[in-house]
């Protein structure tokens, strides 16, 4: 009996990408040293011995066989997933739902709503399935899954983290109230609300201040465009909001040292990896409580259910200015990150599999 | 854990606090600035932009009725059900709204096709101007050193 895994492409610096890397050594550390993860779309920098290009071929799959498919956009590769010979699981990073992307991005709305009918159709194959948050788990039901779904969060690689970052960023510490928000720049992650809460804020409570929005993007991006626009039409410069586009992992760890106040006012995430990236750097974290959000930050940091840039703006004011309460949010933060710990997440991983093992 | 927060006492208190300091909004809002644009015309014509909704256009303006039924196989026969009563209905009016779509698409190819003629024709003009205007300025340079 093979497991491994497959996914619609493999990269470093995404999170769907860094699960199953993460998932890699912990299966052959279980003793599956012919583990593999396959993708037909491999970008640079992942190492040939744990990734190979499905499109070149699969090995001979048997019955007893393992694949454990990460499931996050519809694309042929679900087809593919669903033609194996092999027992079928699931892992669901979840499908952003296609309104997010209709006025800014017919193709990835598509995408989204193929994704979805094609998550739909996978429900009748799958022998199990992985969720990264309840959230997640609650969206496969109403797919049609009844399987037996497992909450499984994602396996960060919190090591990674001690690694050296950027000293000209870092340096910037204490010269500017720096606000961060880092993931891609996308509609559903709401930068636009980001900005205008930033405004009510440098405008209502202290000027010198700064949104730092941590993310890639096209410089032709309708969506980025707007926010853009937006950001001048507010009066705001790029010293006040500053996009950096995809940065290199030194960088963003320079940020997250840099920054006073993780802000997300995210309306559809998965899971929201970042959360746990600034619970993880002491950051005291403001969220709008959406989608995974306020599972994942649950009582480390302050959850917002109402995102009226007014109140919002308040919020940042008195995490900044309230020495006590950033405190406490900073321990909350602590406290929540130990649910993430490598070896308590990974066990779970592991429970699972010995499950299907058998 | 030894500290927690009381988030809806910490809300309240902001919200005193904006209604005694007396903030308000006084900008739109990031929803209502992009109301209704597609983030493209606003920034004015851009070739590559046009070319590429174009290419979507082309690949989607065939509507058809006919969708994966999605559920367990019970929710699946009644939507069936419902779907083969409403075809009579729902076909027609996707067939005209199709052929709307063609033209448009066709329409869009047009003005493409005529931004391009367009940009060719003024290339050619913006050649001739360069040659006549080395040709004036050559004639100038002669009458001078006659004068």
């Amino acid at each position: 009996m093979n497991i491994f895994q497959l996914t619609p492409a493999l990269s470093t610096g995404d999170a769907v990408s860094s699960d199953a890397i993460a998932l890699e050594a912990v299966l052959r550390d279980m003793g599956c040293q012919d583990s593999m993860i396959y993708s037909p779309a491999i970008r640079g920098g992942i190492p040939g011995s744990i990734a190979r290009d499905s499109s070149r071929g699969m090995p001979k799959l048997s019955a007893d066989d393992i694949c454990l498919y990460h499931l996050a956009i519809g694309g042929p590769v679900n087809q593919m997933f669903k033609e194996f010979p092999c027992r079928k699981v699931v892992i669901f990073h979840n499908i952003t739902p296609a309104k997010f992307f209709e006025k800014y991005d017919r193709n990835s709305a598509d995408l989204c709503r193929r994704g979805l009918r094609e998550a739909a159709d996978l429900a009748s194959v799958t022998e199990r399935a992985i969720a990264i948050s309840r959230f997640d788990a609650q969206d496969l039901r109403r797919l049609g899954y009844t399987c037996p779904i497992d909450v499984v969060p994602i396996l960060i690689p919190f090591d990674d983290y001690a690694q050296k970052p950027t000293e000209s960023i870092v340096a910037e510490k204490g010269k500017k109230t720096t606000f961060l928000f880092t993931g891609r720049v996308a509609p559903n992650k709401c930068q636009g609300d980001l900005i205008e809460a930033f405004y009510y804020y440098k405008k209502n409570y202290n000027a010198a201040s700064r949104l730092v929005i941590a993310g890639g993007y096209g410089s032709g991006d309708p969506y980025y465009r707007d926010l853009a626009g937006y950001r001048a039409a507010l009066g705001l410069t790029e010293e006040d909001v500053v996009f950096t586009g995809h940065i290199a992992f030194p960088d963003l760890l320079a940020w997250y040292r840099c920054a006073d106040v993780f802000l997300c006012l995210s309306e559809h995430e998965g899971f929201c990896v970042p959360l746990v990236e600034a619970m993880y750097f002491d950051l005291p974290v403001i969220a709008y409580d959406s989608s995974a959000v306020g599972e994942t930050l649950s009582f480390g940091g302050l959850l917002l259910e109402d995102k009226n840039p007014l109140l919002v703006a308040g919020a940042m004011d008195r995490v900044v200015s309230d020495p006590k309460l950033r405190e406490t949010l900073v321990a909350c933060g602590r406290e929540r990150l130990k649910d993430f710990d490598r070896e308590i997440v990974a066990e779970k991983f592991r429970a699972v599999i010995r499950s299907l093992a058998g | 854990m030894a500290a927690t927060v009381n988030v809806e006492e910490i809300m309240n208190e902001i919200r005193e606090d904006i209604q005694k300091k007396g903030y308000t909004k006084d900008q739109l809002s990031f929803e209502d600035f992009s109301a209704g644009a597609t983030g493209l015309t606003r920034y004015g014509f851009d070739e590559k932009t046009a070319l590429e909704i174009l290419s979507d256009a082309s690949r989607q303006w065939q509507l058809t009725s006919w969708k994966p039924l999605t559920g367990g196989r019970v929710k699946r026969f009644f939507k069936r059900c419902i779907r083969h009563c409403a075809y009579w209905l729902m076909d027609p009016v996707l067939m005209d709204q199709s052929n709307f779509n063609s033209s448009s698409v066709k329409m869009m190819d047009q003005f493409v096709s005529y931004v391009d003629l367009r940009n060719s024709e003024t290339a050619d003009m913006r050649k001739q101007i360069s040659e006549l205007q080395e040709e004036v300025n050559s004639l100038r340079k002669q009458l001078a050193e006659k004068a």
